[in-house]
């Protein structure tokens, strides 16, 4: 009898073990489960993240007040992102935006609200300054694109336009239409 | 006018590319370029700036429906010049425009045609040419009109 007690218990026990292991893997109606997935992985606050190209030079850095990681869907935010491009034998590009997203290539970069890129002159003053709400940075392909209403302003003038290409390393912007310049010629 | 040089200078397309390595912008679709009384428009119109980001030149193209054209209104109440081309080549450093293929001025009831025109802002002269070197090119016509009917 009391083994029979003793098998009940250990059955018992196997079987509260398996309903366990059972319920954790297949959450039936389990909404704090779905919740879970739209969490971040990993986030970073105050980040500031330096890169280095090939040769170790200096290619860029990136703060932002808050960096976050969503597995379900494997983009980066970036709240009040503030980028610093580096390239040889050129100025650097200074980008800021309200908010940015890293697409899950890795590679482009989706800039959002209040976006502002400036190229200094050798005084650090503003020599090309483009003023957007919505930029794409394709990194691996060296341009920047866009389908919002521009604004540059490039001494001695101030271009409006809808839509622009920017291939900041050669220094070429293609504007796509309703193009308006005012130039001051001193 | 003189005084236009120093106004901005305005200008609209549809739309554009500015290479700012090589310092020219190039303005496509229904451009229109105005500096205080003077204006030119064409197809394409390109902008080339010097080293120091100076406006130097402005060369204006028509297309087959529309030459390029370019007007200006001159000192002294001597009313407005008028003139078309294929290309004008407009230079801020020279201040001449150079009409260039189906050129064509007015000024003053005065009008002169042929290959190549050549206008000074400053001085107000014009220099006509034909293209010698192609048989039966566009000889140079200049139909001035009388005094009195000015």
């Amino acid at each position: 009898m009391r083994q029979l007690l003793y098998i009940f218990l250990v059955l018992g026990f196997v079987g509260l073990i398996g309903y366990w292991s059972y319920s954790t893997d297949n959450p039936t109606s389990m909404p704090r489960a779905a919740q879970e997935d739209k969490e971040p992985d990993f986030f970073i606050r105050d980040a500031f993240i330096t890169e280095y190209d090939v040769n170790g030079a200096l290619a860029s850095t990136l703060e932002s007040d808050e960096i976050s990681h969503f597995p379900h869907n494997d983009t980066t935010l970036l709240k009040q992102p503030d980028l610093w491009t580096f390239e040889e034998d050129r100025q650097p590009w200074h980008t800021t935006a309200d908010n940015g997203r890293i697409l899950p290539d890795g590679e482009t970069v989706e800039l959002i609200d209040n976006v502002v890129m400036i190229q200094q002159d050798g005084n650090g003053q503003s020599e090309q300054r483009v003023d957007t709400d919505f930029l794409t940075v394709y990194s691996g392909e060296d341009y920047a694109d866009t389908d919002a209403p521009v604004r540059i302003t490039n001494e001695p003038g101030v271009t409006t336009a809808v839509g622009m290409r920017a291939f900041y390393k050669r220094d070429f912007i293609q504007l796509k239409s309703k193009v308006n310049s005012i130039y001051e010629n001193k | 006018l003189p005084s236009d040089r120093e106004q901005p200078i305005h200008i609209t397309s549809n739309d554009a590319d500015a290479d700012n390595a090589k310092g020219i912008v190039i303005y496509r679709g229904d451009v229109v370029v105005t500096q205080g009384t003077t204006k030119m428009t064409g197809d394409v119109v390109t902008l080339i700036y010097s080293a120091d980001r100076k406006l130097k030149q402005m060369i204006a193209k028509g297309n087959n429906k529309e030459r390029a054209f370019y007007q200006e209104e001159l000192e002294g109440d001597k009313g407005i010049v008028k003139a078309w081309g294929e290309t004008i080549d407009y230079s801020m450093q020279t201040d001449t425009v150079e009409l260039i293929k189906q050129a064509r001025l007015i000024q003053n009831g005065d009008t002169f045609t042929g290959d190549r025109i050549e206008y000074n802002q400053l001085t107000e002269i014009i220099n006509a040419q034909s293209d010698r070197n192609k048989p039966g090119g566009n000889r140079v016509q200049m139909i001035i009109q009388p005094d009195q009917t000015k």
